[in-house]
């Protein structure tokens, strides 16, 4: 189970006028990935997601679901999804809307009132969906996006114009179904909400993929460590010797020195103690998302 | 097929503008039945007096012709309920998203092209209903109920293609207000024009089609006029069915490929 493939892209490219929205888009999901699609605002995010599910269609390039091959409605049924803003019909209670999107999956109605308790609308099914706030609508999509018990589902900047206490609730919303062991693709430009959720991780820009892969991976490379000694200036001289240390700054009290390979992680310590200084600190800092993310931004601008 | 239409209904029956707008639709049709009833009428034609009430004509047959020529008067009501429905599915995206939930295109303009069907059918049922009943009530006896009863499926048939042609408008032009108007336009003005200036096809174009099997119906209705009562002809009957084959046709091949937002 766990290495089904759920979804394999390939090359998919889509074009308005001259502007190259997608670029040779590939990806892979896989049964029980949790994966984050990331980029800025305007890198092709929605465009392919909306080719992934049929509603706009790519210039060129293949993608199938569950092995079968493009646009089939059958298959999409098999995944939940909310793209950009839930649509819903406004006059409508949520429960009333939430019909309409079982009988369109062929699932049961009888699955709508736990779904409802799930993302905590049970006391608003009744009223319209123009009265709810956004979170609420936010949080009413989710539950239609988790209709008819789907293997895959796909949210699209799920947290987009929440408050603090209305991203909380969605980000635990999504982690309560990550851990039931679907699979997810959850598109952010939140870098923090990828790194806290996802297992794995594709970077777009301008329609081009820059990264793909583990974010364990993506955040290897560099160590990053800090320091703090009763002598701090003996501290720095020590870092300043050492060859493989790539930087050294200050951080208020601490030092933070980055070298240049996990491998250098016990002859640090040995290095250091050697020395003769007294470490009051010493951990390392776990990496960084958001650096590496913008670090790829850049590498790909220049 | 169930499916797609218990979804259409559910949208309908919540929706307060189409209680308003089909409620309307009937009563103003029914209101018009029994006002007109009581008209009275004293003119001179060709140096003939011409008097008497309107109620003379809503008797058997002439009453299903009389029913049907006024109902397509408010016809225009059940083209808004067709063109807001569709144009609300592009405005809230919920065409996208019923597409993203697992309908495929065919599907979605299925459930619409159904509803459409549905709108039809109720109409020809209220139409049907009205004139019977008016028409025992007027007539001395029931033994002519059924002639000239075609007027009834050709009201249904003129309602279904007159509704199909608003969904075409609505579909590719994604806007309710820009669809009425548009409807407006080209029922009043643009096809009036088109068919003055297409002399000889011009009387096959789709609305001046379904009017025919509507039509005016003072040739069977003034007395002591020796004209032959206008019948639903089978021509105009077959080629509404080709008009409606072919709206359908374009609405399925015009969501084939295109970009839902």
């Amino acid at each position: 189970m766990k290495d089904k493939n759920i979804l394999e892209v390939n090359k998919l490219s889509k074009r308005y006028g001259s502007i190259r929205a997608l670029t040779d888009f590939d990806m892979r999901l896989q049964s029980g990935q949790i994966v984050g699609l990331l980029g800025p605002n305007g890198s092709g995010k929605t465009t392919a997601l909306s080719i992934l599910l049929g509603v706009n269609p790519a210039n060129s390039g293949s993608y199938s679901w569950f092995g079968k091959s493009g646009d089939v409605a059958s298959v999409r049924r098999r995944i939940g999804a909310v793209l950009e803003a839930p649509a819903f019909y406004p006059y409508m209670s949520g429960e009333e809307n939430l019909k309409i999107v079982a009988d369109i999956k062929q699932a049961d109605y009888s699955e709508i009132g736990a779904l409802l308790e799930t993302v905590e609308l049970s006391e608003w099914r009744k009223y319209k969906f123009s009265q709810y706030s956004l979170g609420m609508k936010q949080r009413l999509a989710i539950a239609a996006a988790l209709l008819g018990n789907p293997e895959v589902l796909i949210l699209d900047e799920p947290t987009n114009g929440l408050d603090p206490k209305g991203i909380a609730e969605i980000r635990e919303i999504i982690l309560k179904i990550g851990k039931q062991g679907k699979t997810i693709l959850l598109a952010s430009h939140l870098l923090d909400e990828v790194q806290k959720i996802c297992t794995h991780v594709h970077i777009l820009r301008k329609g081009t993929t820059l990264y793909s892969g583990a974010v364990s991976e993506m955040l290897q490379g560099d160590k990053c460590f800090e320091l703090k000694a009763t002598d701090p200036q003996k501290l720095q001289e020590a870092l300043e010797k050492i060859d493989w240390v790539k930087s050294v700054r200050k951080e208020g009290e601490l030092f933070v020195a980055t070298i240049a390979h996990e491998s250098y992680v016990d002859e640090f310590s040995t290095k250091l103690s050697q020395s003769g200084l007294v470490l009051t600190h010493f951990a390392e800092r776990k990496g960084n998302l958001e650096k590496e993310f913008l670090k790829l931004l850049n590498q790909s601008e220049s | 097929m169930n499916r797609l239409l218990r979804i259409e209904i559910r949208k309908l029956k919540n929706s307060a503008s189409f209680w308003v707008l089909s409620g309307l639709y009937a009563l103003m049709f029914v209101f018009a039945v029994y006002t007109i009833q009581n008209f009275t009428f004293d003119f001179n034609f060709n140096g003939n007096t011409i008097n008497g009430g309107v109620r003379q004509f809503m008797v058997f047959p002439s009453v299903w012709q009389n029913m049907a020529w006024l109902a397509s008067f408010f016809r225009i009501l059940l083209a808004i309920i067709v063109i807001t429905s569709i144009g609300n599915e592009y405005m809230f995206r919920t065409f996208r998203q019923g597409i993203i939930n697992g309908m495929s295109r065919t599907e979605f303009v299925l459930g619409k092209v159904l509803a459409i069907l549905l709108f039809s059918l109720s109409a020809m049922v209220l139409i049907f209903v009205v004139g019977a009943s008016i028409g025992l009530a007027n007539s001395s006896s029931a033994s002519r109920f059924f002639d000239h009863f075609e007027y009834i499926p050709a009201i249904g048939l003129a309602t279904l293609g007159y509704l199909l042609f608003a969904a075409v408008l609505v579909f590719f032009l994604k806007k309710s207000a820009l669809s009425i108007a548009l409807l407006l336009a080209y029922s009043y003005v643009i096809e009036p024009l088109l068919a003055w200036r297409l002399d000889g096809i011009g009387r096959y174009l789709p609305l001046k089609v379904f009017d025919r099997l509507n039509t005016f119906p003072y040739k069977d209705s003034v007395p002591g006029m020796n004209w032959e009562a206008p019948l639903v002809y089978p021509e105009d009957v077959a080629v509404s069915v080709v008009w409606i084959g072919l709206f359908v046709l374009v609405l399925l091949a015009c969501t084939r490929k295109m970009e839902i937002r």
